[in-house]
């Protein structure tokens, strides 16, 4: 039989197939993308419309459960799916003192203090943060800023050192020195879109004792977006966890609030938050023609990717598996996930100079 | 005393170019000012404000700020200039003052009209001392000023476009839809047909965010004079408001003219006369405004009037800075006259103006009167020409002056049951927030549940434990566009560089291979059209001629709703399908065919509402026997019946296609079928079908009474023909007309309601 609005919803799914949230650019033309610039060059499209072709004929027939091991979890939202996998890494340990001697040595972070006056009072004695403590005008700013240090509250001070300097500012990433490797939360969500549209794949990375443990809520049905959001929320809200992103300054966090306000879930998500895209534009915007993670990852770790689906397409590929049910197209976008998540591990690990590079 | 606007009605009577073409004068006896009261006075900022600027309110103002405080909603109509604007703006800044908290949020049809009542809103902020930080917020708002805008402005003003791309993001406007106290919509009365389904759908799911936040805004809508205000305002937001109309403000003496360019001798085009009143009136003295019925006409007009200086055109599609230029020139009156299209029909600030001219009935009373309104002041005479074409609306009312003065405003439909912009609303609503059956019923209907499944069959939605949420891979409000619900868009590009878009219709109609393609005063060839890629490749031309598709259409009954029989004639509504063909197109000089060629184009299918009626067998015997072509007189009645349903029901006539043949398969009689331009129908039909014997009457007396011999483009040609205008048989059209008034009126003129 025949409903009153299968046609209308035949218009707007017709609509929904035609459109999309990128163009493509052969690269015959000489042209470069921008970062962050909604093209996916033709070579890149094909092959990926390829792969997921032979992925959906190649797990034909196989179910979700059986093509990713996995575990499932009941949180306050309902069940959901999660993932584990872990590899060899290492961060540098806690070093508070570090931290705190390069913090302070920079007197501009007091409000007032700008390059001129800093070289002035640093001929005059006040050679730290804590000589200003003595100093009738900067008094109350310096004190504020050394209880910060004090307590090592580094969502106080990433404000301070961001608002006054840039947020690529590398004493930024000295400040992280205040946690401990077990305190990271490394954060990557893949979604169906550019906001407005479910979150399907939550990845945490968390590091500690040698290697790094990637855990991957991949929604077996967006139904489960409630549930995977109430599941990741207690990691970043615990205290003392400390936020590690690429970009997630602009897309991962703002993308979990407003999904967060779409189920009506309260959240503060407050936690110090470091941005690894600021740091690597400002490392290697010179020696590489773009700062995207795959850029990074090819240039300055060394690693290629095979079989990988480029980001702005993970909607249709998560979309194919949505409407025929096979797991197949949700495979490398898994990998994708993780890949991603290890790689900024490891940029994050390299750009604060620990140890080997995380290797 | 002589003054210039005397001077130009004088020169109207004397000069026997004018006098023979003028058919009609009425004069618009000047108004008494009548001030009200309130219960209580205006806080002390608000009246410091009205001392200033010498304002006493008028009763309508009263009103508003009385009922406003009451917490109703209001709609006011009354005309242009007589202070709607204040009448809800001292409300507004009345509570905000008493509510640190609250907010309010202005809605304009364009971002022109923002821009320019900005200024007022900023004045009142500034005299009366009571923060509110208004705010413009659009598409040109910058994304440095945004957040500042979201998390301190208590006064913002937007436009519907805007509000759907924000409502997503309803999370960072929080504290502005806790708070929200009044929804102001300017201009409501744009907001009918099409515009008002998707208008009253977007209020509905701004009302749906700001009870999520817990907030309850009261509507205030301003709006032009209307038949049915209250009903309109209920339509539009969903809740019942108080209508106030009668007007206290005062008012000059106002000449109307009617003004017939097909009267007196000599042949004279509607542009051409238009054209020597614009230049009699500015070289009488008078600041005019001269309406144009389209973009390409304000622009000829100007052009055609460069002999005398100080006159510019007007329209959209100017840039801002442009417009604003021209708004400025005419308000300090370095511009004296300036030809637009109805972009200045809004209640853009220009000064108070002389006279205007209406080229072209413009569709409705409700234009009609808001275009005269744009002349005149407190006291002093003004005028308003209204300038007849040669088509059956226009024509009928100059012969009928009395008729067109005494004609009510029309009917606003708002039709909040499309299915397909309803659910179109429902699916971004779906991602603003998990729909709940239980507590959205109340924005959606009583089919919800059913558009919920039809979601669900194609993907689009999926039930969860808040509620369903919309799981498609693109931004809901992106698939969704506010404006008509056409297909797809071609992209129009010349030497690589987009020049503009058009839906598939319009570019099978008018961008098909060979076409002349007009675009802001250049003239193109179409040089290649991409179906796969939605292309449409242009390059600049030097030509004086222009195309005209030739195309076939279609229609067959899907499903008949309704019918009634009266006395052996069958009227009908339901479903149809029309499918068009664009089987050529001519190439003409002026009006002379230079050659004709054939495009092989897929068909265009509409899925959409009609009524249809068919001919009885006695009737199309008369015809016959009488030596006439009932073909002919078929689609001469059907042409007809379209040119008047724009005054029964509230529509353009390019909002209605028609087909009619001497036999069709689903009747097996003749049949004239008139639809719903719009994929899924938007209630035109629908209303023609109640409306029917009216219309009749009236189409009937049209071409019966039409001077002419064998029709003429004064009552059965149409000017959107899609078979040029063949074949036409005026006597049989007369007798099928008869025939069907004279049928109908036996149910008494009463509407067809089922």
């Amino acid at each position: 039989m025949a409903h009153p609005f299968d046609q209308a919803g035949r218009l707007w799914r017709a609509r929904v197939d035609r459109a999309r949230e990128y163009d493509l650019v052969d690269e015959s033309d000489g042209f470069t993308p921008a970062p962050w610039s909604a093209f996916v060059p033709r070579s890149d499209y094909d092959r990926a419309r390829r792969l997921r072709d032979d992925l959906v004929a190649g797990y034909r027939g196989r179910a979700f459960e059986d093509v990713f091991c996995g575990r499932e979890v009941a949180c306050p939202g309902g069940t959901c799916y999660v993932l584990e996998s872990r590899s060899a890494m290492d961060l540098d340990g806690r070093d508070p003192d570090r931290a705190a001697a390069a913090i302070l040595a920079d007197l501009t972070l007091v409000h007032g203090i700008g390059k001129v006056t800093e070289r002035r009072l640093k001929g005059r004695g006040y050679r730290t943060v804590a000589d200003l403590a003595r100093h009738p005008l900067y008094r109350r700013e310096a004190i504020r800023l050394l209880d910060s240090v004090a307590e090592g509250n580094t969502r106080d001070l990433v404000e301070q050192i961001g608002g006054r300097h840039r947020r690529s500012d590398p004493l930024l990433l000295e400040a992280s020195r205040f946690h401990a490797p077990e305190d990271f939360v490394f954060l990557d969500i893949e979604t169906l879109g550019l906001f407005s549209r479910p979150i399907i794949l939550i990845g945490l990375a968390r590091v500690g004792r040698g290697s790094i443990t990637v855990r991957q809520y991949l929604l077996r049905s967006v139904v489960e977006e409630e549930a995977a959001l109430t599941a990741v929320l207690p990691a970043l809200e615990t205290e003392g966890a400390a936020l590690v992103t690429f970009n997630g300054r602009a897309f991962d966090l703002p993308y979990i609030r407003e999904r967060l306000a779409y189920y009506g879930i309260p959240a503060g998500l407050g936690m110090p938050h470091f941005d690894v895209l600021h740091f690597a534009r400002r490392r290697w915007r010179d020696s590489l023609v773009t700062c995207r993670l795959g850029a990074l990852e090819t240039g300055v770790l060394g690693v290629d990717r095979a079989d990988d689906v480029p980001g702005r397409m993970v909607p249709e590929f998560y979309d194919t598996y949505q409407r025929t049910g096979n797991p197949g197209p949700l495979v490398p976008v898994v990998e994708h996930n993780r890949q991603d998540l290890v790689s900024l591990a490891r940029l994050f690990a390299l750009l604060r100079g620990d140890g080997d590079g995380g290797a | 005393m002589a003054t210039a606007v005397r001077d130009f009605l004088d020169l109207l009577a004397a000069d026997p170019g004018f006098r023979e073409r003028v058919v009609h004068i009425k004069t618009i006896p000047p108004r008494e000012a009548r001030y009200g009261d309130l219960s209580r006075p205006l806080p002390e900022g608000l009246r410091a404000y009205c001392d200033g600027m010498g304002i006493r309110l008028y009763t309508h103002q009263c009103a508003t700020i009385e009922h406003l405080r009451a917490g109703e909603n209001v709609i006011v109509t009354t005309p242009t200039a007589s202070g709607k604007t204040l009448a809800f703006l001292l409300p507004v800044f009345e509570r905000l003052a008493r509510d640190p908290a609250a907010t309010a949020l202005f809605l304009y049809p364009t971002k022109a009209l923002a821009n320019d009542q900005v200024k007022v809103v900023l004045e009142l902020e500034r005299v009366s001392g009571i923060r509110v930080d208004a705010a413009i917020y659009d598409g040109d708002t910058p994304g440095g000023k945004r957040p500042a805008i979201r998390e301190r402005s208590r006064v913002i003003l937007s436009n519907p476009h805007e509000l759907h791309q924000v409502l997503p993001w309803h999370m960072k406007w929080s504290r502005i839809f806790r708070n929200l106290r009044f929804v102001v919509v300017d201009e409501a009365h744009r907001y009918r047909g099409v515009a008002g389904s998707h208008m009253a759908m977007l209020l509905r799911r701004l009302a749906r965010i700001a009870g999520h936040y817990g907030a309850r805004p009261q509507f205030v809508l301003s709006s032009a004079t209307l038949a049915n205000p209250g009903e309109f305002a209920a339509r539009l937001t969903g809740e019942a408001a108080i209508s106030i109309g009668e007007d206290g403000s005062p008012g000059g003496e106002k000449t109307f003219v009617l003004c017939n360019p097909s009267a007196g001798g000599g042949v004279r085009s509607a542009h051409s006369v238009t054209k020597d009143l614009l230049l009699a009136s500015v070289e009488s003295g008078c600041r005019t405004l001269c309406f144009t019925v389209s973009r390409k006409l304000a622009e000829l007009i100007a052009v055609r009037s460069g002999e005398v200086p100080g006159i510019s055109a007007y329209r959209a599609g100017y840039l801002p800075k442009d417009r604003r230029a021209i708004e400025d020139s005419l308000k300090n009156g370095s511009l004296r006259g300036v030809v637009t299209t109805n972009a200045l029909e809004l209640g853009i600030d220009v000064g108070s103006l002389d006279g205007v001219i209406i080229s072209g009935y413009p569709g409705t009373m409700i234009s009609v009167w808001q275009q005269a309104g744009r002349s005149g002041r407190r006291s002093g005479e003004s005028f308003a020409v209204l300038v007849a074409f040669e088509n059956p609306l226009d024509q009928y009312f100059m012969r009928h002056p009395q008729a067109f003065f005494s004609r009510p405003c029309e009917h606003a439909v708002v039709d909040t049951g499309n299915p397909y912009i309803l659910s179109g609303h429902l699916l971004c609503a779906a991602a603003e927030l998990p729909v709940d059956p239980e507590l959205d019923g109340r924005w959606f209907g009583p089919d919800l549940m059913g558009m919920l499944a039809a979601f669900e069959r194609v993907h689009l939605l999926r039930k969860a434990s808040r509620g369903w949420i919309y799981t498609g891979k693109v931004r809901a409000v992106d698939t969704v566009g506010l404006d008509a619900v056409s297909s797809d868009t071609f992209r129009v590009m010349h030497e690589g560089r987009l020049l503009g878009t058009m839906d598939r219709g319009q570019a099978y109609r008018e961008a098909h291979p060979g076409a002349v393609l007009l675009h802001r005063g250049e003239t193109y060839a179409v040089t290649g059209m991409d179906l796969d890629r939605h292309t449409i490749r242009v390059e600049e031309t030097d030509t004086d001629t222009y195309t005209q598709p030739l195309s076939t259409t279609d229609v067959a009954v899907v499903q008949e709703l309704r019918r009634r029989e009266i006395g052996g004639l069958q009227v009908s509504f339901g479903d149809i399908k029309v499918t068009e063909q664009v089987v050529g197109y001519t190439v003409r000089h002026y009006d002379r065919v230079v050659s004709h060629h054939r495009l092989d184009l897929p068909p265009l299918c509409l899925t959409t509402k009609a009524l249809w009626f068919t001919v009885p067998d006695r009737t199309a015997e008369a015809v016959a026997a009488g030596g006439r072509d009932l073909a002919g007189g078929l689609h001469g009645a059907e042409h007809a019946l379209i040119a008047v349903m724009p005054y029964h029901v509230v529509c353009d006539r390019r909002d209605i296609g028609g087909l009619s043949t001497p036999h069709h398969p689903a009747t097996g009689a003749p049949t004239i079928f008139v639809y719903d331009g719009y994929e899924g129908g938007i209630g035109l039909a629908e209303k023609a079908f109640a409306l029917l014997p009216a219309i009749a009457g009236m189409t009937h007396e049209l071409v019966r009474d039409c001077g002419c011999a064998a029709g003429c483009p004064a009552c059965i040609y149409s000017p959107k023909c899609g078979n040029q205008n063949q074949p036409l048989d005026r006597v049989a059209a007369v007798i099928v007309l008869e025939d069907l008034a004279g049928r109908l009126s036996l149910t008494g003129g009463h509407p067809l309601n089922p």
